[in-house]
């Protein structure tokens, strides 16, 4: 335990390391020494503003390191009394940068001070935007920003500032557990959360199972969430939408940063390839983890391997004024190897070109092309059945849209498709011992083609609405083949009476209208209430068979036997604003009715089948709650308390047996979470310091659990499990705290970040399995912390180039 | 620097080793105890076993029950069952006997022809059951087993011995059709303590009978593979080296060749017994077998009657082959008292299956 009391001593000693930097103390000297002196002497003064003149109130009067309990009154005043002597005295305020200084006392003394107000390098978790009312003059309910600025100001696993863990933060935000990709957005599955980089579609956006995001923060500028009441523009997923507007490059010089961290070594560069006219910016990162791996004691994880890497490259040309390009890619892969059990390896590829246009005083145009490939691939390195499994999605992206404004009215229109291209799923023999037979088997392709339009109206000062309408068509494409199942009997691979055969052309097609409205109304200029409502259909899913989504999730189409996904979405909410915009406080509910909603069957086989549907349950979801968040933004002190309850549940509607889950009752969903509590605290530190502190704390998700135990063949230990999802696992809880501090070695601009991770060390449960005890030859409950201890990282980067310091 | 360095490592290393613990998990009691049934019929001359137990799962929690708390959930023996296997065909009928409670048997064989088809049924407390009829698979392959010595990490020791025990497979001369299992266990001869007395009488002998890895469930789907006659490698068992290894241990791997429904069962309930609740388990669920009851078909049964054909093959350690250093853990030591020794180098019976006679089989090799 000793390191413990070292990290935590040295973690302290960066904390206070800026408080050192400060200006040298004036010195006073009040008397001369003598040789009877009275037992104490007055203080006294007025400390003032330096840029006003007004005084000021709430200084705090430090005696040789102590607080004295004395403050300025209201008039700048302060008064005590001290010992004669030497003394240090040290004024402070926390907006104001504080004034050392020795005096000696031998008789009563008088220091007026002017205090220079301070002024912060390093932003909290809270910036304010260029709308700082947005939380009551926005329309839509359930709209969150976050900026990379923001995110960097989290606390972050292994020191990286990463999206997916900022958004947890938020109400309504939550994952299954560590070490899954992904979030659940009130109360949907992972896969229902749309995913857009400059509007063009990803779908793998996380490396190492789900510790960081593949989206590098040094790349992007803004991330905008909507969960559940999506405008017209969007659409495709039927939970919520993310947005991440990725940064241009500097227009006017060259710059660039690298840094290392204890995950991943990182470059970035960026700059005009033609002054204010064409500028680039490229990032990368490399993982450097395996030598964490080569440390452990355990011998699988000794030869366990884990390699990640991502790259962007953004090309951003000013045509003229008015007209731009934009042309990005970003690229990202993960490739793992536990020991000789198991493997996996990804990689994806978005690449977009868009123009954005005006082409008047109120007439916008924006239209983007995008292409994506992903691939992926598990490897099952052992025995004689070794073999590598690879399957992918590529697709093309197009949209167009135009946009016309007023001051009063917008209206937004266009139409997007999207080709999907399910890649053939293959099997490889692995290694030299296997036997395995090459295989193949063709997956779906499929055209999603959507026309939205949408209106944003003000009504009047304390009314507002967005209301758009979405309707979008999706057509299963062949060639394909198309099992035909006995029409009284389940849908199971028992019951294929035939396959039909389709050639190119069209096999099954679905379409829908998605109407979306959201209407404000002020109460008065600090409170409005909103109401939202959104369909929203969805043509693509990750089909998973464990308890969260994994790297190596199948995307899906729909087909003959998988309708898309629909759901309706309502929410309700208060929002109020201090009258400064200081404070934020907004309660807003939710509700969800999800139809033709789709979860595995038990042991579902879903690689290389061509009938996925035989493993599949489909049914309908519900999903509820409210959310509650009281935020500050301004200030030294920053930050926002956030509690969520939120429900999530689903119900099979077959009469078969195999197509039903829990004989068709309501059961919660893997990441159903009741309670969700989030608090985080940002303090700025004068001069280029930012200390946070965050601490989340979530109601445990559901499992299946052990109600009775059996032998087979006499020596093998049996459990039997309950119905799925009958219980639960211990409740999650989690502290964690960095302080990040810039220009330290470099005036030119540098960055050292120094987290801890799960404080507390707190071994949360991921997951609670029962396995044979040794002794008893008896099932007994574990629990399973994916991070179990406390994490703490250091990560440094430096900056170059650029005009100035 | 290198201290705070190597105190990163220590907190890493520390979090990647120490992430499962035992806890406690209320669990709710089932209304009705299951039974179960495990059995295996081959083609060989047997003998063939049932296993018929019933769960205990009402007794999870401590219970008063006769005068005493009692916390044990191991499954109850079912005793006084008429167990039978029959002929599909012919509606013949073959008895089991009860050989021990709980553990049914059969001998002789029984189906000399492929292509039969089988079904046990159990009549108990006035219930019938029954297994799904099953035909006899028609092909085998073939093991050459081999042992190697090696050291481990097994908890908190890092340098654990064991024995790794492979086989080269020689697959089935057909491509695809075929589903193999291997079933291995173990008997060895142990080493009671030999306390001094007037006649210098030896103890008795002691064979013991037991399961070296049973959670490893090793498969094979023929349907996968297209390499009819071809070769390959792998391991069927791994097992700690303790005394046992210090008299003839051997090691039989029986080849089952199965049916598909069988090795979809046997994929399941390796699925549920190897889950460590990570990222990438299934959720786990109950495995639902081959046996019903006639008059009640929604009454679940736990277990599983399988009908396979069999090879057997049999490999053998002795002292000289162990490159250790193993303790003997029944030696006699002058000055220990008879109540310091294990109960197991007391008595053969302090084993669960033991016998003093050695097996038809031992000095064959």
């Amino acid at each position: 335990m000793h390191s413990v009391f070292r990290l935590v001593f040295l973690f302290g000693l960066f904390l206070t390391f800026p408080l050192f930097a400060q200006e040298e103390s004036k010195v006073y000297v009040f008397g001369k020494k003598q040789p009877n002196p009275a037992s104490s002497y007055v203080l006294t003064g007025k400390i003032l503003i330096q840029s006003t003149g007004e005084p000021l109130p709430g200084v705090g009067v430090n005696v040789d390191g102590l607080y004295t309990g004395v403050s300025t009154d209201k008039y700048g005043f302060y008064y005590l009394t001290l010992s004669p002597g030497p003394h240090k005295v040290t004024f402070r305020h926390i907006s104001y940068i504080p004034i050392p200084t020795e005096i000696e006392l031998y008789e009563n003394g008088v220091i007026n001070l002017e205090m220079t107000e301070k002024n912060f390098e390093l932003e909290g978790v809270v910036v304010m935007s260029d709308q700082p009312d947005r939380n009551v003059r926005e329309a839509i309910t359930g709209i969150t920003k976050l900026t990379t600025q923001e995110l960097r100001a989290i606390p972050a696993f292994l020191g990286e500032a990463d999206i997916f863990k900022g958004l947890q933060l938020l109400p309504g935000v939550s994952s299954v557990g560590e070490g899954t990709s992904g979030i659940n957005v009130r109360g949907a599955k992972t896969d229902q959360n749309l995913i857009l980089m400059n509007e063009a579609l990803v779908l793998s956006s996380n490396h190492a199972l789900g510790f960081l995001s593949a989206f590098n923060t040094d790349v992007t500028e803004t991330f905008t969430l909507y969960k559940g009441n999506l405008p017209a523009n969007l659409g495709g997923r039927s939970g919520s939408a993310l947005n991440i507007l990725m940064r241009p490059g500097d227009m006017n010089s060259w710059k660039g940063q690298v840094g290392v961290g204890t995950s991943n070594g990182k470059i970035l560069l960026e700059g005009p390839l033609a002054k204010d006219k064409v500028s680039i910016i490229a990032g990368g990162r490399i993982s450097n983890v395996n030598w964490l791996l080569n440390q452990a004691r355990d011998i699988d994880l000794q030869n366990s391997r884990l390699n990640f890497y991502d790259g962007y490259l953004g090309l951003n040309w000013k045509l003229a004024q008015g007209h731009t390009l934009e042309a990005n890619t970003l690229l990202t892969g993960d490739e793992f190897l536990f020991s000789d059990q198991f493997g996996y390896d990804w990689t994806n590829r978005v690449s977009s070109l868009r123009y954005r246009g005006i082409l008047g005083e109120n007439l916008s145009v924006n239209a983007l092309v995008a292409d994506g490939d992903f691939t992926n691939a598990f490897i099952d390195p052992e025995g004689v059945e070794a073999a590598r499994v690879v399957n992918g999605m590529r697709y093309q992206q197009g949209k167009l849209s135009a946009t016309w404004a007023n001051e009063k009215l917008a209206l937004t229109g266009g139409v997007e498709a999207i080709n999907y291209q399910g890649k053939p799923e293959r099997l490889e023999p692995f290694g030299a011992n296997s036997a395995v037979v090459a295989e193949e088997i063709g997956k779906e392709k499929g055209w999603e083609v959507s026309g939205f339009l949408s209106m944003e109206y003000e009504l009047g000062e304390s009314t507002g609405l967005v209301a758009g309408l979405r309707y979008s068509t999706y057509s299963q494409r062949g060639p394909d083949t198309v099992y035909q199942y006995n029409p009284n009997g389940p849908i199971t691979s028992e019951n294929i009476i035939g396959q039909e055969v389709f050639g190119n052309g069209k096999i099954a097609s679905y379409s829908g209208l998605e109407p979306r409205i959201s209407i404000r109304q002020n109460l008065n200029s600090t409170t409005s209430l909103k109401v939202s409502y959104a369909r929203l259909f969805q043509y693509v899913q990750s089909i998973s068979n464990t308890f969260g989504p994994t790297p190596i999730d199948l995307w899906q189409l729909s087909t003959s036997y998988i309708a898309p996904q629909r759901t309706d979405n309502f929410s309700a909410g208060i929002f109020r604003n201090s009258a400064d915009n200081k404070w934020e406080f907004s309660l807003d509910a939710f509700y969800r009715l999800g139809e033709n909603q789709v979860e595995y069957r038990d042991f579902a086989n879903i690689f290389l089948n061509p009938h996925l549907e035989t493993e599949l349950v489909f049914g309908e979801g519900k999903a509820y709650g409210a959310e509650f968040m009281i935020k500050k933004n301004l200030g030294v002190v920053t930050g926002w308390l956030a509690y969520t309850y939120s429900r999530s549940f689903f119900r099979s509607l077959s009469e078969f047996v195999p197509e039903q889950i829990n004989q068709n009752e309501w059961f919660p969903s893997n990441y159903d979470k009741p309670h969700e509590v989030n608090f985080i605290l940002s303090r700025k530190m004068y001069p280029r310091g930012l200390f946070n502190f965050s601490v989340n704390y979530a109601t445990g998700r559901p499992v299946s659990a052990v109600t009775a135990s059996y032998l087979l063949g006499g020596g093998l230990v049996v459990p039997d499990y309950s119905a799925r999802n009958q219980y639960r696992i211990p409740d999650y809880f989690r502290v964690d705290v960095s302080y990040t501090v810039e220009k330290v070695f470099s005036k030119k601009g540098d960055s050292l970040n120094f987290s801890i991770y799960n404080l507390l060390g707190r071994r949360n449960a991921y997951s609670v399995f029962w396995q044979k005890d040794s002794d008893s030859q008896q099932l007994k409950p574990y629990r399973l912390a994916i991070l179990g201890a406390i994490f703490p990282s250091i990560s440094y980067s430096i900056q170059f180039g650029g005009d100035h310091e | 620097m290198s201290k705070v360095f190597r105190v990163w490592v220590w907190f890493f290393v520390f979090g990647l080793v120490s992430c499962v613990d035992q806890i406690n998990f209320p669990l709710e009691k089932p209304e009705t105890e299951r039974l179960i049934v495990s059995g295996l019929f081959t083609d060989l001359e047997g003998p063939h076993t049932v296993f018929l137990f019933e769960t205990t799962s009402q007794a999870r929690q401590p219970l008063f029950q006769d005068g005493f708390f009692t916390l044990n959930d191991r499954p109850r023996p079912v005793t006084n069952a008429q167990v039978t296997l029959v002929e599909e065909n012919s509606g013949s009928g073959f008895p089991f006997r009860m050989v021990r409670p709980g553990e049914y048997e059969l001998n002789g064989q029984y189906a000399p022809r492929s292509g039969m088809s089988f079904f046990l049924q159990i009549n108990v407390g006035g219930e019938t059951y029954r297994s799904v009829p099953q035909t006899m698979p028609t092909v085998v392959g073939s093991d050459s087993l081999s042992f190697s010595f090696e050291r481990t990490r097994d908890d908190d020791n890092p340098d654990a011995a064991q024995v790794v025990i492979r086989t080269e497979v020689t697959l089935p001369e057909q491509t695809g059709g075929y589903y193999l299992r291997w079933a291995v266990d173990e008997a060895y001869f142990w080493d009671l303590t030999f306390f001094p007395n007037p006649f210098n009488t030896p103890p008795p002998n002691c064979i013991v009978f037991d399961f070296p890895d049973p959670e490893r469930i090793t498969l094979v789907n023929g349907d996968l593979l297209n390499n009819p006659g071809g070769k390959s490698t792998q391991v069927v068992a791994q097992r700690g080296v303790d005394q046992s290894f210090l008299s003839r241990h051997y090691f039989n791997v029986q080849q089952l060749s199965i049916t598909e429904d069988a090795y979809r069962y046997w994929t399941q309930i390796r699925e549920v017994v190897n889950n460590t609740g990570s990222v990438f388990d299934s959720p786990p669920a109950p495995v639902r077998g081959n046996i019903y009851n006639v008059n009640d078909p929604d009454e679940v049964v736990l277990g599983y009657f399988e009908v396979a054909k069999s090879r057997v093959t049999r490999i053998f350690t002795t002292a000289a082959d162990v490159p250790f250093f193993v303790e003997k853990a029944c030696e006699f030591i002058p000055g220990k008292r008879r109540d310091q020794y294990l109960p197991t180098c007391l008595t053969c019976s302090a084993f669960p299956n033991s016998t003093s006679q050695f097996p038809p089989w031992w000095f064959d090799e």
